[in-house]
């Protein structure tokens, strides 16, 4: 359903994950972070771990995106079986996530409702389930509490 | 008050802590970027966290006017930074209470312009 996905590692209580995305630019190691935001909610940060330091400024290019992103989605998956009665927060950093994101949401509507609830922060700052093709601030995704 | 009992062993970069046999037992490509982050004095990617918290605070404080117009500073900036997780550092603390102030004050002048 996620589609083709690179193989995640994990630390043991699922807020971190980390993956090697392979492509014309070699192999980049990534990194998906869930830190605490507030009770039950988490950010969701990504980026690159390179040099032994975080850098989520860069997008790689490596050809690669969808996989890449149905790797994010994957580890979406894994967080919230994990912890059902949390929800993930996802706000774009700039224009190129931002057109990402909700081309992300878009395209797996069906798929990624079927499991989870998302809510989406419009330009009067008040929280509305997402609609594709309309333009938001920020994300939030947990699990629906009855699952199709 | 009422302590959040998932906070209690949180790092600094809002991940829960791991034991030292627990790190060495990870992937080595894991435990390299939660060592990195264990060692952390603050969250990864700050900008964008804090901007997400920033959000995040000024639609609570909206709601907060909305049900509570009279309510005084010192009681909305206890209100709104006991929300906070606890691994907080004081400069961000301090930068996010002045956010708090900031937003209930433009509320404020914006219900002056309105009223």
């Amino acid at each position: 359903m996620i589609g083709e996905t690179y193989e995640l590692s994990n630390s043991p209580d699922l807020h971190v994950f980390t993956f090697f995305s392979e492509g014309e630019k070699g192999r980049i190691q990534k990194v998906i972070i869930y830190s605490i935001i507030q009770e039950n909610l988490y950010n969701l940060a990504f980026g690159d771990f390179v040099n032994g330091e975080l850098d989520d400024a860069v997008i790689s290019n490596n050809a690669d995106l969808v996989k890449v992103m149905n790797t994010v989605v994957k580890s979406v998956y894994l967080f919230i079986e994990e912890y059902p009665d949390r929800a993930i927060y996802i706000e774009p950093v700039d224009r190129k996530r931002s057109v990402l994101y909700h081309a992300i949401f878009s395209r797996r509507y069906d798929e990624i409702t079927a499991i989870f609830e998302v809510t989406a922060l419009n330009e009067k700052k008040q929280w509305v389930p997402f609609e594709s093709g309309k333009s938001y601030l920020a994300f939030q995704v947990e699990r629906k509490s009855t699952i199709k | 008050m009422k302590k959040k009992s998932i906070e209690k062993n949180f790092t600094k970069a809002g991940i829960p802590e791991l034991a030292k046999e627990q790190l060495e037992a990870l992937p080595k490509a894991v435990s390299d970027v939660y060592k990195f982050l264990q060692e952390k004095e603050d969250v990864p990617f700050p900008k964008k966290y804090y901007a997400a918290q920033k959000t995040l605070i000024s639609l609570e404080i909206r709601e907060l006017k909305k049900s509570n117009p009279e309510l005084g500073l010192a009681s909305v900036v206890g209100l709104m930074i006991q929300k906070l997780p606890d691994f907080i550092p004081g400069n961000r603390i301090v930068e996010l209470t002045k956010f708090i102030i900031d937003e209930w004050e433009r509320l404020e002048k914006h219900e002056l312009v309105n009223a």
